[in-house]
């Protein structure tokens, strides 16, 4: 077994599309100091700057996954970049958010961190093999083909039924905690 | 037309739907409000679905170890949250008596049912220290203890950077068998912690889980805080509502220990080690 420090940015590419989450340990660490240090160094705590760092890892690793990523330089660059654009915004926004009341924004917050921890919770009540399904087609994009390799599945035909089935149980639980109406705001 | 057709719905939804489709999909979704509220519903529903996913990236990168190298970055933290402005604490005492033998969270729902049911045997009117800073912010009206063990009473504190809001449960858990699930040993809950208007307290119930006493563990999401190890000793948790949003953090034998919210998957607790952070949370837990 190839050690990862060994692994070439292309493979790590083909390994996030085949589904090999090590390969997040491995760029995270790998980068992890210079990453970080860098938007400390531009105003941002550890904790901003971990986020931003993770969130940038995240978009690498859902471009990678559906396909769509092209290296035209190397990973390291690339993240480098999707972090500087990232804390720019988040400069942005809370320089916006100082300059705002914070008391509407905060009582929205509040509203969107309940509904979110109930769908969470809705997410959590699907079986294991549901959830995955679900999460590679609408978060990493991937086509019924990719999905039947990496569930093990017969063919794309039989991932893309179990996806509707898995969609209709989730929509159910959903509707089960809601009402449609609670959707239109 | 196309209410009964989820699949068309969703090409709408993620940009799939094109031409001539698209045209007749948008007309209809102007003239339908049923159409409008179930486009509305799986735009949700998918954005959650990403958003789970996501989460669970950042808890896999959560989950190693990783240093930046420089001591400071605790301290700006604390400066940033110090700036935050108005900061509410809630803090909450349990004395952990019983004992987990195990656990699932199927458990949770009957643990509500008979939190519910013991409400009516509660101190509804819990002592407020008189300050006029705490007024505003609390009521006795806000604070409506919901199990039969904990009797809080609340604190008002007032400093030269802000007003704090503590609520102090004299909780003294009893040994008898009301805490344990019927068939799966388990204890409960330490206590849903008061519950007021929503914008100044923590609706956090605390699960307990001592099968492997080696843990030092916790998961924290939808309001249920989960602890993985023995726990032997009285903890308290501390609400932050800052205007970065609410912060939780656990005292546990004199330390203490962030909780990250939407964290589902059981997570080391890392003691914090930033002084001036220490600082403020000792003053205010104290």
């Amino acid at each position: 077994m190839r050690l990862f420090n060994s692994i070439s940015d292309e493979e790590i590419l083909v390994r996030i599309r085949q589904g090999d989450e090590k390969v997040v340990d491995h760029l995270y660490k790998k980068h992890y100091k210079m990453m970080v240090n860098h938007i400390m160094k531009n105003s941002g705590t550890e904790d901003e700057a971990k986020d931003i760092y993770q969130e940038a890892i995240v978009v690498v690793w859902q471009k990678a996954a559906s396909g769509n990523l092209t290296l035209t330089s190397k990973i390291s660059t690339y993240l480098f970049s999707i972090c500087q654009n990232l804390w720019r915004k988040e400069l942005e926004r809370k320089s916006r958010l100082s300059n705002e009341e914070s008391d509407a924004a905060e009582s929205v917050d509040d509203d969107l961190k309940e509904r979110t921890a109930i769908m969470n919770q809705c997410i959590m009540e699907l079986g294991e093999t549901c959830r995955k399904i679900l999460t590679y087609y609408y978060f990493e994009d991937m086509s019924m083909n990719d999905i039947a390799e990496l569930m093990g599945f017969a063919n794309a035909d039989t991932a893309k039924t179990k996806k509707y089935k898995c969609k209709l149980e989730l929509d159910k639980i959903v509707k089960s905690k809601y009402s449609v109406g609670d959707f239109l705001d | 037309m196309f209410i009964n057709k989820p699949e068309i719905i969703e090409q709408y939804i993620t940009g799939k739907l094109t031409g001539e489709e698209l045209i007749q999909f948008q007309n209809e979704l102007h003239k339908d409000p049923i159409l409008q509220s179930e486009v509305a519903l799986q735009k949700e529903i998918i954005h959650s679905v990403q958003q789970f996913r996501k989460l669970q990236l950042k808890q896999r990168m959560d989950n190693i170890a990783v240093s930046a190298g420089n001591s400071y970055t605790g301290l700006k933290v604390a400066a940033s949250i110090v700036l935050a402005g108005l900061v509410t604490f809630g803090v909450f005492n349990y004395n952990l008596q019983q004992k987990v033998e195990n656990f699932n969270n199927q458990s949770i729902t009957p643990i509500n049912n008979q939190k519910n049911e013991q409400t009516d045997n509660l101190d509804s009117s819990p002592e407020i220290a008189k300050s006029n800073s705490a007024e505003s912010l609390t009521n006795k009206e806000s604070l409506k203890p919901v199990t039969n063990v904990i009797k809080p009473k609340e604190l008002s504190i007032k400093n030269s950077e802000s007003t704090v809001i503590a609520t102090v449960p004299n909780a003294d858990y009893h040994n008898g068998d009301e805490h344990l699930i019927k068939d799966g040993n388990v204890t409960l809950p330490k206590g849903e912690l008061a519950q007021g208007n929503g914008d100044h307290t923590l609706k956090a119930e605390v699960i307990v889980d001592d099968l492997d006493k080696s843990r030092f563990h916790y998961k924290y999401f939808s309001g249920k805080l989960f602890l993985y190890g023995e726990f032997a000793n009285p903890y308290e948790l501390l609400e932050w509502n800052s205007a970065e949003g609410k912060k939780l953090f656990l005292k546990y034998n004199s330390e203490y220990y962030k909780i990250k919210d939407n964290q589902m998957e059981p997570i080391k607790l890392e003691k914090i080690m930033d002084k001036k952070l220490l600082n403020e949370l000792r003053q205010i837990s104290k």
